[in-house]
């Protein structure tokens, strides 16, 4: 900027010390607290089709310790490949006992309330048939879409400590953006 | 959706309610307004007047249980008679297995036959096919393009054949095509006219000849009511299909289509279409849609709280022999089970003021097998052991254990503990009358 002078440069890098440094630190406060409290995650998959399309992304609370059945969770699970971040529902807590056949779910003999149905007559048969009371300090999760869900019917319940939260809204894409309802009536 | 018929049904309903018992005079009234709801619903009239014979006849038939009122008794005899009118259970695709499965799909134009054949490809992809489409509907072209774009939106295949190609043709050479680009199931979106005619039926007929589907579906216009079911009517006569999609249902207020389709052709409702986006068809429910026309919710149902309620009766009857002192191991068991459903011991205790502060719940340490081995042993004995336990002698005991799984101690400590319980209730009962409420069998938290 030649066709300014010296002193007014000055002023405009004083000012923007004064203005913006104070601002970015404000933000960064700001983003910092956010992160202790919440969390995101992306859906990779259609293994909780309808209730969330691959791809969403969703907002998590952190500040989760309770599950509850029916809560949609970001848990993590062990592969061979290395930890796996994943999307899934709590269909049972510490004690139940849920017992898995085609695409639906009982827990503790009442039939669970999310199952997304499957299309397909034979498709029946290819899902796994699971009959387990779920051990102490951890949860069983299974997706909506069981067609095409790896939940705890494969990798066995999740242990209490790979929880990291629960999914409260879909913030991307935007013409999805909603806040995650639940039933609390139960 | 069906928003008058929920209304009308409501307002029945609300009659009933609050009474004691119904007159045969109450339920003709009832039934006279159920009658005409449906009617006004535009339910086939052969359909209706069967219907309401049927529940008319539960409905004076029906034994009074402790659970529900008898306006209850009515709603549910309703919630099943509407349940079985739309098919009972859930109708799913029957697919051969043969690769590439093939679904044909046919109706009326404007029934939302392309729309329905997109939204069904993409339920498919979302539960792990992989499907190709076929634009065999080759008198409107302007179906074919609308199916493109729903193809690339989707991101499933389209497959069209060259201009004024027979649609028969198309329709095996989208079969031809789906194998070389390993599609696994073929949908093929025949042609349709203004209204059922002899040259769409004869076309449907010699496309289902040549690519001999897995299942031919029906795309009906649930806004069209009886019309819908005539259509249906005759594409059964002509071209056998396996079942219905029922597409515009959300803006249906009425519901004459969905509850009369099956009742008149036969052919089940497989699945219901409630939007524009191409994520909005669903499997139809029978039972939820009944629930939904009854205005209840899905979560809750009037079914599952009876039973409960039921359950309670049973637990009431053995606390009577309890006080009486005519506590049996039946009786026992029955708590035991009870206590079982309720959920893990712990849960249960945790349900006791003051108990969720105690280190041991918290921890879960309870034995939750302990129950179950009780449970064992109780059910190893006869009839007669379990209300005479005192005939149990050595070699019974035995038997028991070795049926049980358990140990002749484990049986014999059980007993000697059930002798205890007994002789304490025998004391209670000494100071008559004033036995503090609620009370069970000790140690297992008793009837909630």
């Amino acid at each position: 900027m030649p066709a300014l002078g010296k002193g007014h440069t000055e002023v405009h890098d004083r000012l923007a010390a004064l203005l913006i440094l104070p601002l970015v630190a404000l933000l960064g406060v700001i983003v910092a607290v956010f992160f202790v409290f919440f969390r995101t995650a992306y859906v990779d998959g259609d293994s909780m089709y309808p209730t969330l399309d691959a791809q969403d992304r969703v907002l998590v609370t952190r500040t989760y310790t309770q599950p509850r059945r029916g809560d949609i969770v970001v848990v993590v699970i062990r592969t061979d490949q290395g930890p796996l971040t994943i999307v899934k529902r709590v269909v049972g807590l510490p004690g139940d006992r849920v017992q898995t056949r085609g695409d639906k779910a009982t827990v503790n003999g009442r039939p669970e309330n999310y199952p997304f149905p499957l299309t397909l007559a034979i498709s029946d048969e290819q899902q796994p048939v699971v009959d387990t009371t779920v051990p102490a300090g951890t949860v069983f999760v299974l997706g909506d879409n069981r067609a095409v869900s790896e939940d705890s019917r494969f990798v066995g319940p999740v242990r209490l400590d790979d929880v990291i939260g629960k999914a409260v809204a879909v913030y991307s894409p935007v013409t999805r953006m909603r806040r995650i309802r639940y039933d609390t009536s139960k | 959706m069906f928003q008058n018929l929920s209304d009308r049904l409501k307002q029945v309903f609300d009659k009933l309610s609050g009474r004691g018992r119904l007159s045969e005079a109450d339920v003709d009234a009832a039934m006279r307004e159920i009658r005409m709801a449906l009617l006004e619903a535009d339910v086939n009239f052969r359909v209706v007047k069967e219907f309401v014979a049927r529940v008319r006849e539960r409905c004076l038939g029906a034994e009074v249980t402790a659970s529900l009122t008898p306006g209850q008794t009515v709603v549910k005899i309703v919630l099943d008679e509407l349940t079985d009118l739309m098919g009972g259970t859930e109708s799913r695709l029957v697919l051969s297995g043969r690769i590439p499965a093939v679904i044909m799909v046919v109706g009326l134009q404007g029934s939302g036959k392309t729309t329905a054949t997109a939204k069904l490809a993409n339920l498919l992809r979302k539960q792990g096919r992989s499907p190709l489409m076929v634009a065999a509907d080759v008198y409107r072209p302007a179906a074919i393009d609308q199916l493109e774009a729903l193809g690339r939106e989707l991101d499933v295949p389209v497959y069209r054949g060259a201009e004024g190609e027979d649609p028969v043709r198309i329709a095996k050479a989208g079969v031809k095509e789906a194998v070389a680009r390993m599609r696994d199931t073929v949908i093929v979106d025949t042609a349709g006219r203004l209204h059922v005619d002899e040259q769409m039926m004869e076309e449907a007929a010699l496309i289902k000849a040549a690519v001999k589907p897995d299942q031919v579906l029906l795309v009906v216009d649930s806004m069209t009511g009886q019309d819908a079911v005539n259509v249906a009517s005759a594409f059964a006569e002509r071209v056998d299909f396996d079942g219905v999609v029922l597409t515009k249902l959300d803006g249906d207020s009425r519901g004459g289509a969905a509850l009369s389709v099956k009742a008149v052709t036969g052919k089940p409702v497989k699945f219901a279409s409630l939007g524009e986006k191409t994520d909005s068809l669903e499997p139809f429910h029978p039972d939820r849609m009944a629930r939904r026309i009854l205005g209840m919710g899905d979560v809750v149902s009037l079914i599952e709280k009876a039973q409960e309620v039921a359950d309670e009766t049973e637990l009431k009857e053995a606390g009577e022999r309890l006080r009486k002192a005519e506590f049996t191991l039946d009786d026992f068991l029955i708590q035991l089970r009870q206590v079982r459903k309720m959920g893990s011991l712990s849960d249960v205790l945790a349900m006791l003021p003051g108990a969720k502060g105690l280190k041991a719940i918290r921890e879960s340490d309870i034995d939750e097998r302990a129950l179950d081995r009780t449970t064992a042993i109780i059910t190893s004995m006869t009839a007669k052991e379990r209300a005479k336990p005192q005939v149990i002698n050595g070699s019974r005991r035995e038997r028991i254990a070795r049926g049980s799984g358990a140990t002749v101690q484990e049986v014999n400590q059980l007993l000697a503990q059930f002798a205890q319980a007994k002789k304490l209730l025998k004391q209670f009962q000494g100071g008559k009358g004033k036995r503090p409420r609620g009370m069970g069998f000790p140690g297992l938290g008793g009837p909630f």
